[in-house]
């Protein structure tokens, strides 16, 4: 197999899977929404595509169970039948089964699936179907059982319109023109199935044959640059080394600025030496943007990972027969790929635990009052710094001495231990190793892993996990992850000869001041602004670094910071401006108390501090209602 | 005889698809093909001009192959530019729905390149007569 | 401790290591936890960060931190020269500048010319010392660098 075809089949595998993530919630929403058209068809039309796109490339099974589900969709679609759970497992099973022959695919484990008994069922489930509106002849091969790979049909037409070779008129003007012929063709088809199998084996050869063939014509002078489509599939390790290299580009530049410094310094008179000058600090500008453009390659909406969960949790609430209804918010939030690769899992974890535990039985719902249909309801947003994910059930809330007494039990805290646990701490057991709290362990999350498993990925993501639990009110999980490569808006200030980025969200305004406006009540700081009083705090005694660089100046900047409804004012000595900046993570040294949240490198390659506002507002203002 | 140097607008949804037909068409010596998510996409660049040839999908979301394809027909600039409509079954209505609006000719999934030449091959020929 | 473990399992082995001399002394670090070596380049200062730290610095984009040898061990801190260098060091999986004095070279020895360490053999806290090694007139202290760093990250 050639390169050429390899990464058709590659990219094929990837669209084909991302077709699937995309419909699975379609399902789920078609049985809360019934027959809606728009759903109807995009389900039919991914089923569609990947039934042809898997033609071309040979891949038969997956052309059977694409096109047997498909015919289903196309009479729902067409409102020859209607809607039924049956019809919708079976379809459910035949993208499972996509998911799996596709797996294949990519593993190149060369395994094959016997795909007849599904194909069987889909027809099947169509013919009940039909049989039940009673309208619409079966169009499945009555042989198929017999032969399961004749029973598909679609390879037939291809040879017949080959050789009838419909004569439709090539006309602009659009009167309708000789259409008996070319008709005859797919009428023909229908009846011939059986016969077109072989053909049908021929068109494979052929093709076989044409991919062989296909080196010959990718000569390299042919392939001018073409205007691409808007979106283009790369491997991820090639971003990563595009990353990388950008990295080792600012160290080469900063090394030149070095360089022509040094020139425009020793030959200050030549006329090269500026235009060196110039050309370096283009670079300078250039490489920055590269930072930037490369890290937002990596950013994609959370969407990705969410799309499985409305299909999960119709599974996982009809195998324990509850009814759950599943709402979702905020899935366009960008995350970096890291965070969509590892939240997943945690999140699933989450998910059965609502549905498992948390959620009550319909009756018990009803006899409490409630609704008996569940609801979880998942929520993200970017807060800050951080991506906040919100999972909240309407369950029945843990049972805190009923967490206490199986932790004892299970020898993970001793009865004194106990007694002193305060009540969060008592809802944090659940996500000891080896705690599980049903009796009897249930196919899903009763397995004793599970929910130490959401701890330990999130901490992976420099997150971390709070639970609320309410009595009869429900369970919320909420995650908060670090946007460890997250690109945010921030205002760069200088103090004592030193910048700092702070981020711009938490920013109210900037204010340029006289000192001695500056007041001093009871030893803290304070500025009048509009008749309101305003705590004040010098940057750099905040942060213990070049004190007394500018002391003399007889104004300052002020920021004024508003998180929630505390408010209070950084002075810095001067504003640089706004800058687009990259957070980076700063390992292997303890940064609690230094008010930073991260570091960024700017232009000229120099690391430069984010400040943690947030921290400091808890830090100086205290958690009391200030 | 048919001018390699022509420009092809293939247009598809499924992005592998869109590399099959560009392959096929590069197999067969062209070499100038672009490419189209859906019908209003296919349109828009279509506008641009300097299109010599189409092959269009006919499911995709936004708008669909008839629907570009009856826009094409009624926009004078482009009613003449012959577009070879793909699909996956040769599915009765379809078909005559599409021959009503104007397509040159239909080609069904999957085909091969001596197919494809042939339809091309075709619609250009009578194009050429009908000049 | 260490100097046990290096006798039970590379007995009779060559031990590589790259030297360095804070004052009058010279250390040694395994070649395998090096990185590379640079020279000093701008370093930020982290607030309120312990007196040994450094800083940070810039390497290829990542941001990592510097610790400064002299300070660490209790050295008087002479300020950095044109010897200076940056060792990067990845330890236990995160990287770690170690700024010293100067860089003197890539040594082999056998390691059965290691001794234990004497208890408080210099001003360095005898637990990061991995052993010393006796060559002829040099003797050369074997740092224990994941204890020595270790117990920072670990914090």
């Amino acid at each position: 197999m050639n390169d050429e075809m390899e990464e058709i089949i590659l990219e094929f595998i990837t669209e084909a899977e991302e077709s699937l993530d995309k419909i699975e919630p379609s399902f789920v929403e078609l049985e809360q929404k019934g027959e809606d058209k728009e759903l109807l068809n995009n389900i039919f039309r991914s089923m569609h595509t990947i039934k042809g796109a898997a033609g071309f490339l040979g891949f038969q099974s997956i052309v059977d169970v694409a096109h047997s589900s498909e015919n289903i969709m196309k009479k729902l679609r067409e409102g020859e039948i209607s809607l039924s759970k049956p019809q919708m497992d079976v379809i459910l099973k035949s993208v499972d089964m996509l998911r799996l022959l596709l797996g294949h695919l990519k593993e190149k484990d060369g395994v094959e699936e016997n795909v007849a008994p599904l194909v069987q069922e889909l027809g099947d489930a169509l013919k009940a179907s039909i049989s039940g509106s009673g309208k619409v002849k079966d169009p499945v091969n009555p042989n198929a059982a017999a032969a399961p790979e004749v029973k598909n049909p679609k390879p037939a037409p291809v040879v017949e319109t080959a050789k009838h070779n419909p004569e439709v008129i090539s006309q602009a003007a659009p009167e309708p023109v000789k259409i008996t012929e070319p008709l005859k063709a797919p009428e023909d088809a229908a009846h011939k199935t059986a016969e077109a199998a072989k053909p049908s084996a021929e068109i494979h050869d052929a093709e076989q044959k044409q991919h062989e063939a296909a080196p010959e014509s990718r000569d390299p002078a042919s392939q001018k640059p073409k205007e691409t489509a808007q979106n283009l599939r790369v491997d991820v390790n090639r971003i990563d080394k595009v990353m990388d290299l950008a990295g080792e580009v600012v160290l080469v530049r900063n090394r030149l600025l070095n360089i022509s410094n040094y020139f425009d310094f020793k030959y200050a008179e030549d006329p090269m030496a500026e235009i060196l000058m110039e050309t370096v600090s283009f670079l300078d500008r250039v490489t920055s943007d590269m930072q930037l453009a490369v890290m937002k390659i990596r950013m994609q909406p959370i969407q990705k990972v969410f799309s499985k969960f409305p299909r999960l949790v119709r599974d996982i609430s009809a195998n324990v027969q509850k009814d759950v209804e599943l709402q979702i918010f905020g899935e366009g939030t960008e995350v970096d790929k890291t965070v969509i690769e590892h939240i997943g899992d945690p999140m699933t974890h989450i998910l059965r635990n609502s549905i498992d535990h948390g959620i009550e039985s319909a009756e018990e719902r009803v006899a409490k009052g409630k609704p008996s249909k569940g609801k979880i309801v998942i929520k993200t947003y970017q807060k800050g710094t951080q991506i906040v994910i919100e999972i909240t059930d309407d369950g029945k809330g843990m049972d805190v001495n009923r967490l206490k007494k199986k932790a004892i039990e299970k020898g993970l805290i001793t009865e004194d231990e106990a007694q002193k646990m305060t009540e969060e701490a008592a809802v944090d057991l659940i996500f000891l190793p080896g705690f599980s709290t049903k009796e009897v362990a249930t196919e899903l999350s009763g397995r004793g892993v599970g929910m130490d498993v959401v701890k330990t990925n999130i901490s992976l993501l420099n997150g971390y996990v709070e639970v609320t639990t309410q009595k009869d009110i429900g369970t919320s999980f909420k995650i908060s992850i670090p946007l460890t490569l997250a690109i945010i808006q921030a205002l760069m200030v200088e103090v004592g000869g030193a910048k700092y980025a702070i981020p711009l969200s938490p920013i109210e305004e900037t204010l340029k001041v006289a000192k001695k406006d500056i007041k001093d009540i009871t030893g803290q700081n304070v500025i009048v602004i509009r008749d309101k009083v305003c705590p004040l705090f010098e940057l750099n005694s905040l942060i213990g670094i070049g004190s007394n660089g500018s002391g003399d100046l007889d104004y300052k900047y002020l920021i004024v910071i508003a998180i929630g409804d505390k408010k209070f004012c950084i002075a810095v000595d001067k504003l640089v401006g706004q800058e687009e900046v990259v957070i980076k993570t700063v390992d292997g040294v303890d940064t609690t108390s230094s008010f930073i949240l991260g570091a960024t490198i700017t232009g000229d390659g120099k690391v430069v501090f984010i400040l943690d506002v947030a921290s400091m507002s808890r830090n100086l203002l205290g958690i009391t209602k200030g | 005889m048919t001018d390699l140097k022509m420009k092809i607008l293939v247009v598809d949804d499924f992005s592998t698809m869109r590399r099959i037909v560009k392959n096929l068409l590069r197999q067969l010596g062209y070499e100038n093909i672009e490419e189209a998510e859906d019908g209003a996409q296919a349109y828009s660049k279509l506008k641009n001009g300097g299109y010599g040839f189409v092959v269009s999908d006919w499911n995709m979301p936004n708008m669909d192959g008839l629907e570009m394809l009856k826009k094409v027909r009624s926009d004078p600039e482009l009613k003449d530019l012959p577009i070879l409509m793909v699909t996956a079954e040769a599915e009765k209505e379809k078909v005559i729905t599409a021959i009503q609006a104007g397509v040159n000719n239909y080609i069904v999934k999957p085909f091969t390149g001596e197919i494809l030449k042939e339809k091309m091959d075709k619609i250009l020929e009578r194009l050429q007569a009908t000049k | 401790m260490g100097i046990t473990a290096v006798n039970e399992h590379v007995s009779q082995r060559v031990l590589q290591l790259v030297t360095f001399t804070l004052g009058n002394e010279e250390y040694a670090v395994d070649i395998l936890k090096v990185q590379e070596i640079n020279r000093i380049t701008e370093i930020t200062k982290i607030p309120n960060a312990p007196d040994y730290i450094e800083g940070v610095i810039n390497l290829r984009g990542k941001v990592i931190p510097v610790i400064n040898l002299r300070k660490k061990f209790g050295v008087y801190d002479k300020g950095s020269d044109e010897n200076s260098r940056v060792i990067i060091m990845d330890i236990q999986g995160i990287t770690n500048g170690l700024i010293v004095d100067s860089v003197s070279e890539v040594l082999r020895i056998p390691s059965d010319i290691v001794e234990p360490a004497p208890p408080m053999a210099s001003t360095l806290s005898s637990r990061f010392i991995q052993g010393i090694a006796k060559l002829e007139n040099r003797l050369i202290i074997l740092i224990d660098i994941d204890k020595l760093i270790g117990e920072e990250i670990a914090v």
